[in-house]
Formats: C-alpha cells, structure tokens, sequence
C-alpha cells in the first residue's frame, strides 16, 4: 500500500518550483539597480495564502529565498539575509492580512503591503549594516518600484485567481 | 481593486513621499560649516544648533546654526552687508564680515563622507 502524499506538501513544492522558475524568468529583465526585483518569485506566495495553512506558507517562503538565491548566486553572500528579512517580513503582513474578507481587500492591496514590509525591512537593513545614513538617499526610488510591481503582480494574481479552474479545484480539494 | 487595497495604495504611497521628503535632510547631515576669524577656527555640522559670538578688530559678528541654515545674527561692522546677505544653506555659499575679519562657509559633500574620511 502505497500511502499517497499529502496534498498540502505537494502544492507547497509545486509553488515552490514554479518560484524557482519565476526567479529565472526575473532575469530577463534589465536591471539598472542591483537591489531593484521586480519580484515574480512572489506570485506562489500570493496564491498559496489562501490555499496553504500559515507553516506551509512559510515553508513556501523558505523554498522562494533559497530558489532566488541559487539562481542569482547569492546564497551564501549577506545579501541572503537581507532577502530573507525582506520576504520573511513581507510574509507576516500578507498572512495577517489573508483573513480580511474578499469584500474588503483583494490580492492588490495584501501584495502592495506585503512588498512595503518587506522593503521597509531591507532597506533598514542596508541603513544600519551596509550603507548608513545615505541608504535613504535611494529608498524612495526602491520603494516606488516596490509600488508598482507590487501592484501589477498583485492584479495578475487576483484575476488569475479569480478566473481559474485549476485554483478553484485547489480550494475545494485542500 | 476594494476599499483596503485602495488604503494600501495610499499608506504605501505617503510613506514613500515621506521618505523622499526625510532624505533631503540626510544631505545637510554631511554638509559642515566652517568658520574662520583672524586668529581660530571652528567647523560645526550644518545639522546642529549654534549660536556663538567671534571677536574680531571691529567687535563681535554673532552667527547662527539651526534648521540647516546659517546666518549672521549680529555684528559690530559699520555696513551690516554680512546681516544683509542672509541665509545659507548650501554647499559652496560663504558669508563675511571683511572688518571683522570672520568668514563662515559650508564645505562638504556626499561623496567624501561615503569615503570614510577619518580625523
């Protein structure tokens, strides 16, 4: 008897895979800033909120840090840590955030805040253990491309969400 | 887009302004101001609060630091063109009093801070 696996583990590695592909699809696009993601990587994330319990979320998290890091070849550099700090801290907001009824926020606003906690956490960071007080020089510009992408990551996966047949079935199997 | 996502949108745009608004403090925080008289010296942030007295042949010129600016309160001269000329601010602007023999000056910049210069 082959006891089948958990439904929750293999969503978590199937999203956590496609953060991993979607970390590789980031580089193609041109960066004239280092620190500056446009942050696909995020998009398993939006969609597993309503899908995975709070641990596998966080697992989620875990394999998205440690995708983009591979791929970007920083996993053992310090920039490591600022991601995890960022994605960790933009996790937290987006979970306590999930069970806010649809009436009132969509996937819009929980990505929008998200990606603030997030950059708000890294760019500390950077103010307190790389760059001091000049890190605030550039914090408005990284915050306002957070904006934006945040925003048009956050509008494709709430349409994508609400169109699809596939997130659908995920609702009613987990 | 529902009503949080629009309040989203609103928190996260004010705190980016706002933050733009701060970092221009942060540049006045690396400018210095340099004061020299017949005989001394001084260099104070353009950042801190100062008021301070110089004697000179002439009498005493009283300068001012505070909210960034700098200007020259009072001063025994008999052309008072050292009140007249204001407030500065920036990088490069000077106010003097030629009787009194006192200059005041701001100098620095970003990019010698980011140095690490070391006194």
């Amino acid at each position: 008897m082959v006891k089948p696996i958990n439904k929750k583990i293999e969503l978590t590695a199937f999203l956590g895979g496609l953060s991993l592909f979607l970390s590789a699809v980031e580089y193609l696009f041109p960066k004239p800033v280092p620190f500056m993601r446009i942050g696909f990587a995020n998009l398993p994330i939006l969609f597993s909120l309503r899908l995975l319990p709070v641990p596998y979320i966080l697992l989620l998290v875990l394999l998205k840090i440690t995708g983009q890091a591979l791929i970007s070849g920083t996993l053992t550099s310090y920039v490591f840590l600022f991601s995890a700090a960022g994605s960790f801290s933009s996790a937290v907001v987006m979970i306590s955030l999930r069970k806010i009824p649809f009436r009132f926020i969509s996937l819009i606003g929980i990505s929008i805040m998200g990606a603030l906690a997030g950059n708000i956490a890294q760019i500390l960071l950077s103010v307190k253990f790389i760059f001091s007080e000049s890190a605030w020089l550039i914090a408005p510009y990284f915050l306002l491309i957070g904006i934006i992408s945040s925003f048009l990551i956050g509008l494709f996966a709430q349409k994508f969400t609400e169109k699809s047949k596939w997130i659908k079935s995920l609702e009613n199997r987990i | 887009m529902k009503l949080f996502d629009y309040i989203a949108l609103v928190i996260t745009v004010s705190f980016t302004v706002i933050v733009f608004i701060g970092s221009f403090s942060v540049k006045s925080s690396f400018l210095e101001v340099y004061i020299e008289s017949e005989n001394k010296t001084w260099i104070y942030p353009l950042k801190s609060f100062n008021e301070q007295s110089i004697s000179g042949p002439s009498g005493n010129t009283v300068f001012v630091i505070e909210n960034g600016f700098v200007y020259i309160q009072e001063s025994d001269c008999s052309e008072k063109t050292c009140i007249k000329s204001g407030k500065i601010w920036k990088q490069g602007q000077w106010l003097a009093c030629l009787p009194n023999r006192v200059f005041i000056g701001i100098r620095g910049n970003e990019e010698s801070e980011l140095d690490g210069e070391a006194y």
